[in-house]
């Protein structure tokens, strides 16, 4: 069997993973593409159909690695490798993998579960969840910087796109009605350690960097690490939401996930009856994290003063001690 | 929700925003010069119509027809986003500025006069835009490919990022005396006491107005920019209208630090013996413009006092600022959290005679403690020299 048919039988599997479900009339003729790709093969063409469309967890995370698996080959050559003369060409096929594994995941069917029988997709649980056009906007926005920052070559750009992630991040949150995690972001994130980052390269001077610098070290293994990571991320929110048994409160909504998550929702609300949940959200907050989490804030404070006192420790021998 | 509502009334607000802030700023520019020309008994400018009232529009088509340059080993890209960064940052700090509300007729839904009107989190937003304005300062610093500019962009990225720790700390007491971060319930909040925060955050104002000098970069802090040193620091490569947006910013950071002043610490529109014009639920058209009268002209004082500091204290060295940041500025401003974190526990909730008495005590103190022990504006004592060749 030659590389290309085998290439040609996983795509085959992979588009039959997710049309299978949306289109169910559609998965036999893309089974079949590959089918044929494999020699004809039918007990072969049988156990990968029913791995590929199982429902059970590995099904799951089978799927959601193929749909994930253009975009971990786009990142993979749109990284930053040896000589910039063939870049191009190769950053251009791989946004266009990238993207269409982010449309993949968009047209991805949902549980019918959650449907409520009809053929329904990722982004009608997305807009079932408040997703509007900004969310939509910025989720993008957030995407496509996130994969900018770590292609790019010059350390500075990086940094300006990792900004715009976090800035696209703290809109999300803003949409979410999190303001003070978004503000919180933009202030910390954006403003104080991005520019401290800024500072540094303006200091080292990429332009005259040494190649070891505009290159990625081990483009492969971290495509495969980030490949995992959001694979099993994606698998398990895509399980949890669409196995997980749904109260009748939320079966009788029109948006039956946006009904669960209120449901909830009110439950915390109820079993916390430290919180005042009638107070505006900064109010809400303090309270929430200095009376419910009030062990942990100090701990985390005491971390960041033994923190400041070993950088302190650190920055302080180089100069002042004669030794 | 009408798309009115959705759509066209917010972008009317922006449009006047937009278009306030650029004849402001325009304006602010002559009134400086006026107020520099006054104080060092010159005329300043007088030749551009009358009193030199035309002078604004003559520099500004000067900015709009001079020549652009993009110097040569500049990195395009973020020549050209570093002004345009710092203009927007700047301008999107306004859209949480409270001008009030008006009730067109009775019983008519209240038009808010603020862009965003409601964010709970009001005064964090501006604080949250404005720290990313430095983004502008340090590309535009790095991007013009001279050591001028690339030296002024590094002090400046260091000085912001300093002074945005004491500018935060002093807020606090505000916030924690009105119990909010809404810029409209800070100005309630006066209103309804009686008291300006000023009267009981003298300490917290004090650090609020150096930060907040040093965060605009005006000139007892101009250090990102100073002529003698830097030659422009980092708009040293900038020519005719990117400069222009950098003028633009730098103006609105002053106006807006102006506004917040005025909001948190003079009670905003309030004034005694006017508060049947402008207090109560129903504001009507005079109300609302004896609201934004008042504000404006309480800004406007504001800024001139910001100009009179310029033109009265001589510039900062880099390590005096620095230390003015962390060593004075930033105690002070946990000295100032301190006192009100306690007064706000342990006193009555409208006892504010006896919060003015403690602030002020703190103030008596600090200010006896600078006299007797402080040696912080002394020189730097000399390091000892590297072991000479005996």
């Amino acid at each position: 069997m030659h590389p290309h048919e085998i290439l040609m039988a996983a795509l085959g599997q992979c588009l039959a993973a997710f049309t299978g479900e949306m289109h169910a009339g559609l998965a036999p003729l893309f089974a079949w593409a590959g089918g044929a790709g494999l020699g004809g093969d039918p007990g072969l063409r049988d156990r990968l159909l029913g791995v590929v469309l199982n429902r059970d967890v590995f099904g799951y995370i089978v799927r959601t690695f193929l749909i994930l698996l253009p975009a971990g080959l786009g990142v993979y050559l749109m990284l930053p490798r040896g000589l910039p003369s063939k870049q191009p060409q190769y950053r251009r096929v791989g946004a266009a993998l990238a993207a269409f594994s982010l449309v993949l995941i968009c047209v991805w069917p949902v549980s019918e579960k959650i449907s409520g029988g009809a053929p329904r997709t990722v982004l009608w649980l997305l807009s079932g969840w408040g997703g509007s056009a900004e969310f939509y906007l910025l989720g993008i926005v957030s995407l496509a910087s996130a994969v900018l920052t770590i292609t790019s070559r010059n350390p500075v750009y990086s940094a300006l796109w990792f900004s715009l992630v976090l800035l696209a991040n703290a809109g999300l949150y803003l949409i979410q009605h999190a303001e003070f995690l978004a503000a919180a972001t933009a202030i910390v994130y954006a403003g104080a350690i991005l520019v401290t980052f800024l500072f540094v390269l303006m200091l080292a001077q990429p332009q005259g960097a040494a190649s070891y610098d505009r290159v990625s070290r081990e483009p492969f293994l971290a495509c495969l690490t980030g490949l995992l990571l959001a694979g099993v991320l994606l698998g398990t929110i895509h399980y949890s939401t669409s196995v997980e048994a749904i109260p009748n409160a939320a079966k009788q909504s029109v948006r039956p996930t946006a009904a669960l998550a209120r449901t909830q929702m009110t439950t915390a609300r109820e079993t916390s009856a430290l919180v005042d949940y009638a107070q505006p959200h900064v109010a809400n907050l303090g309270k929430s994290l200095f009376q419910e989490h009030f062990v942990s804030i100090e701990i985390v404070g005491v971390l960041l003063l033994a923190a400041v006192v070993g950088a302190m420790l650190i920055a302080g021998h180089t100069s002042e001690s004669p030794r | 929700m009408d798309a009115w509502q959705v759509w066209l009334e917010p972008l009317i607000k922006i449009a006047i925003v937009i278009g306030a802030l650029q004849g402001a700023v325009a304006y602010l520019i002559l009134v400086e010069r006026k107020a520099a020309a006054y104080i060092q008994d010159r005329l300043g400018p007088n030749r551009v119509g009358p009193w030199g009232l035309l002078q604004p529009i003559a520099d500004g088509a000067k900015f709009l027809l001079k020549e652009e340059i993009i110097p040569a080993g500049a990195d395009k890209v973020l020549f050209l986003l570093a002004p345009v960064s710092i203009l927007a940052t700047a301008t999107v700090a306004f859209a949480t500025i409270p001008f009030g509300y008006f009730v067109p007729w009775p019983g008519a839904r209240p038009i808010e006069l603020t862009i965003a009107p409601g964010l709970d989190i009001g005064l964090l937003f501006v604080f949250a835009v404005g720290s990313l304005g430095v983004y502008g300062v340090v590309l535009g610093g790095w991007a013009s490919n001279s050591k001028y500019s690339l030296l002024g962009g590094l002090r400046s990225s260091a000085q912001l990022v300093s002074y945005e720790i004491p500018l935060g700390l002093s807020v606090i007491g505000v916030m924690l005396l009105s119990g909010s971060m809404r810029m409209e319930t800070i100005m309630t909040a006066q209103a309804q006491s009686g008291w300006w925060w000023i009267a009981l955050q003298p300490l917290g104002f004090a650090v609020f107005m150096v930060s907040g000098c040093a965060e605009s970069a005006r000139l007892p802090f101009d250090l990102p920019e100073c002529e003698q040193e830097l030659v422009g620091g980092y708009h040293t490569e900038y020519t005719a209208m990117k400069f222009g947006m950098f003028a633009l910013a730098e103006y609105q950071h002053l106006i807006t630090v102006a506004f917040l002043s005025v909001i948190l610490y003079f009670g905003g529109w309030h004034v005694w013996g006017l508060a049947p014009f402008t207090e109560g639920n129903q504001v009507g058209l005079i109300g609302a413009a004896v609201r934004v009268a008042v504000l404006a002209i309480k800004v406007l004082l504001m800024i001139l006092l910001f100009m009179w500091i310029r033109w009265s204290w001589p510039r900062f060295r880099y390590d005096q600022l620095m230390t003015v940041a962390w060593k004075v500025m930033i105690p002070l401003g946990l000295l100032n959290l301190v006192v009100s974190a306690v007064a706000q526990e342990f006193l009555a909730p409208n006892d504010y005679m006896t919060r003015c008495v403690l602030a002020w005590l703190a103030v008596g103190g600090c200010v006896l403690y600078a006299a007797l022990f402080s040696n912080v504006a002394a020189p730097e004592p000399k390091r000892p020299q590297a072991s000479p060749q005996a």
